[in-house]
């Protein structure tokens, strides 16, 4: 994919003076991202059914294919041959569009999103501001499709949807602020560049402030994203299945498909911004090297997001609400101050910086230590628990 | 006081993600208990073990699935059509020739009569088991059958008799029936001869006393 | 893809293509959250870790409008046979029924009821019966797996004779 993209890019420069070519090469590289987003979608659909069982010591979907690997090709068969409803009352025109805004909001992410530390389908100078502003499609496609099903839950959700994903959008944005004055740059390959290869040289751990920004982020588009523990747009306890109730078939599948391809969107973003790109440190970088970094980056946070879901619970509406506004904005504007006096102070005091970073890294390892050896107590209380406790014996 | 136990708040809520995370991941490495079912025999616990290793168990050799029906030992005294709560089984006999029959708790007993229709309805059947506890010889019984899916209702019946046997025991039971009625006929014509023959004596010896009695007054 | 289902001659390749086409089907039955009694209890255990519905592909779905399967759980009332009904309407083609115990085949124990209907049959159309009082979780996974042979043989595009 990435030769592809590569080799289109310069049929790009070479002939950007016929207009035939150029739309033809922009043409294939919005196919390929189709693609490549098709798959991922489906792919992580398939992994998250899989880790979700185990999480819940099952097994999840292992009969299509080689361990079930191409369940996801079935749900896709199945969804392309049902019956396409549209209900008696519903605003034909909106709910049609609903499904397609939806899909464009997070395929249009994929334009500017980077795929290593060299490859963009197109280098946009504000690139961040473009994901933020295209991910607002969503909310539209959203709203439309709660308001022209004409069925009570699905405005419900949509509503719902609306007023979360609004609300969150300030702190993502607010939480990217930190690392855009660190960096002094919108565009993902600044972004990249500016960061080094030891996760101490990452942006994360550039001060506590970008630290604590890393975390406000990753909450917040997690409920932009819909997803658990703020999937309350699509609450089957409270609302039938949300904005997308009255949707079968293929449309459904264009909902599915914005909201898995949307995870891999939030994993990217927080490679490239917080979690250092592609970079790999002793001289090992290459181009595909890097590429395979950011992709493993990627999709370690998609599976943090996806382990997210299968643990915590639910929020309630109003906790929802209250968390963003009252909370992580108001954190999120501290931590931009707070990072813009550390910037002066960083500027007077150089050594300040790596320090603080390999500190900041220090209770990360010791964190993350803590979690192990309580996972591994887990482990053997579980299997434990396994052995004596379910035979009755 | 608010603003510790807004701190208080903060704190546990995030040892308590930390350590639902911890436990979440922990499941990952250890085997699912999922038993796979087509793959797996679930009917007993022997055979569950061949190719399922966990903790869970299979079917207890106590499990009410499917009734069977053993014609051999039945003896068509219909205790179980009466015992069963929603009427699902339903029994006509005929006689048949005598003979003895051990039960399946070991008594000996002589079945004079056989089904000729034993039919259960298991779409309507609850796998109580109220009819297995009278039936005198044990002839129906659960087994630790359960697939029985059928795409039409009437073929949920499970019927015992074949077309064969009760064509042959109806053929054998008009038989038994006319042979029955001509013994009967027999018998009541002994009796009734019998009866005609201690009449007469009867009449004679009150003829007898009535005339001793005559002949002493 | 509506305008092609029953639309064409027999052939191999369209037999070819059928047979993948049911094998879409067939492994990703979405399954409608549906529970009215005590098999009702059963069915949400079929999907739990012991029998694991979801190795079949079959999730459930809360809405009527994306699930494939109803399964017909537990004793179903004369007052909610209208709903069965009213779900069943809403579930968009192809659709299919599992009548899931004793009570919804026939009535069961309750036939005699007044406010039983004897058979979820008498208001949808159902493909397979499964008896039990309520079935074992595999049983129900028996079930899944009977419609998923129902299903494959299914002739979709080709017109049905």
């Amino acid at each position: 994919m990435d030769i592809l993209i590569q080799t289109i890019g310069d049929i790009i420069n070479a002939d950007l003076g016929s207009p035939l070519a150029a739309f033809i090469a922009l043409l294939l590289v919005s196919l390929a991202i189709l693609g490549f987003m098709s798959l991922t979608a489906g792919g992580l659909s398939f992994i998250e059914r899989r880790v979700a069982g185990r999480m819940q010591s099952r097994i999840g979907p292992n009969r299509v294919g080689p361990q079930g690997i191409l369940q996801f090709m079935a749900d896709g068969l199945k969804c392309a041959q049902k019956e396409d409803l549209i209900p008696d009352g519903a605003d034909r025109l909106l709910f049609k569009l609903a499904p397609v805004l939806c899909f464009i909001g997070v395929f249009g992410t994929f334009a500017v999103l980077p795929w290593g530390n060299g490859f963009f389908a197109s280098e946009l100078n504000v690139g961040l501001l473009y994901l933020m502003s295209v991910t607002s499609l969503v909310v539209i496609g959203m709203l439309m499709a709660g308001w022209s099903s004409n069925n009570k839950w699905s405005l419900l959700g949509g509503m719902r949807s609306a007023a979360q994903m609004v609300s969150y959008e300030i702190p993502v944005a607010l939480s990217l602020l930190p690392v855009i004055l660190l960096c002094g740059s919108l565009s993902f390959k600044e972004l990249i560049g500016a960061q080094g290869a030891m996760p101490w040289d990452w942006n994360i751990l550039n001060s506590p402030f970008t630290f604590i920004s890393f975390f406000i982020f990753f909450l917040a588009a997690l409920a932009e994203g819909n997803r658990t523990p703020f999937d309350i747009p699509e609450g089957e306890s409270e609302l039938v299945a949300g904005y997308c109730t009255e949707y079968s078939g293929l449309r459904f599948v264009f909902f599915f498909f914005a909201e898995w391809a949307n995870l891999y969107v939030i994993g990217a973003v927080a490679a490239a911004v917080f979690l250092g790109g592609g970079h790999l440190p002793f001289g090992l970088e290459s181009d595909i090297v890097s590429l395979l970094v950011f992709f493993a980056k990627s999709f370690f946070m998609v599976f943090i997001i996806i382990w997210l879901r299968w643990t915590l619970p639910r929020f309630r509406v109003d906790q929802m609400m209250t968390l963003c506004w009252k909370t992580l904005i108001p954190l999120s504007f501290v931590m931009l101050f707070g990072q813009a006096i550390t910037l002066l102070i960083y500027h007077e005091l150089t050594f300040l910086q790596s320090i603080v970073s390999l500190v900041l890294f220090a209770i990360c390892v010791l964190v993350g230590v803590k979690f192990v050896s309580r996972v591994l107590v887990n482990i053997k209380e579980q299997k434990y628990k396994m052995m004596h406790t379910l035979t009755g014996s | 006081m608010g603003l510790g136990n807004y701190f208080k708040d903060i704190k546990a809520g995030l040892t308590s993600a930390f350590e639902g995370m911890s436990i979440s991941l922990a499941s990952l490495f250890v085997r699912p208990v999922t038993v796979q079912y087509p793959d797996v025999d679930v009917k007993s616990d022997e055979a569950m073990r061949e190719n399922y290793n966990g903790p869970l168990r299979g079917m207890p050799d106590n499990y009410r699935g499917l009734l069977d029906v053993d014609l051999e030992i039945c003896i068509s005294c219909k205790l179980c059509e009466k015992a069963c709560p929603i009427d699902c089984i339903l029994i006509e006999d005929v006689k048949i020739d005598k003979k003895q029959i051990v039960g399946r708790n070991g008594k000996s007993t002589m079945k004079m009569k056989s089904p000729i229709q034993f039919d259960i309805d298991n779409s309507k059947c609850m796998f109580c088991g109220l009819c297995v506890d009278p039936c005198p010889t044990g002839a129906i019984v659960h087994t630790n059958e359960f697939e029985f899916n059928r795409s039409d209702r009437s073929q949920l019946i499970s019927r015992f008799v074949k077309a064969d046997d009760r064509a042959q025991l109806k053929v054998r039971g008009a038989e038994i029936a006319i042979e029955d009625a001509k013994a009967k006929a027999e018998k009541a014509a002994k009796k009734k001869a019998e009866a005609e023959a201690k009449a007469k004596e009867e009449e004679e010896a009150s003829k007898d006393q009535s005339e001793a009695k005559g002949t002493k007054e | 893809m509506k305008s092609l289902v029953n639309h064409f001659e027999d052939g191999i390749i369209l037999t070819n293509v059928d047979y993948a086409l049911g094998l879409g089907r067939a492994h990703s039955l979405w399954y409608m959250l549906f529970g009215l009694a005590c098999c009702g209890i059963e069915m949400m255990q079929t999907g739990g870790p012991r029998t694991d519905l979801d190795r079949f592909g079959a999730v459930p779905r809360a809405t009527p409008r994306q699930s494939d399967l109803m399964i017909v759980a537990g004793t179903v009332t004369l007052k909610m046979a209208e709903r069965v009904k009213l779900l069943y309407g809403q579930m968009a083609e192809p659709r299919y029924v599992i009548s899931m115990g004793s009570c919804s085949n026939s009535g069961g124990l309750f036939q005699c009821g007044y406010s039983v209907l004897n058979g979820v049959d008498k208001v949808i159309p159902v493909d397979v019966y499964l008896p039990g009082c309520p079935p074992r979780p595999e049983a129900l996974a028996s079930a899944i797996i009977d419609v998923q042979k129902k299903v494959v043989r299914e002739p979709h595009l080709r017109k049905n004779v």
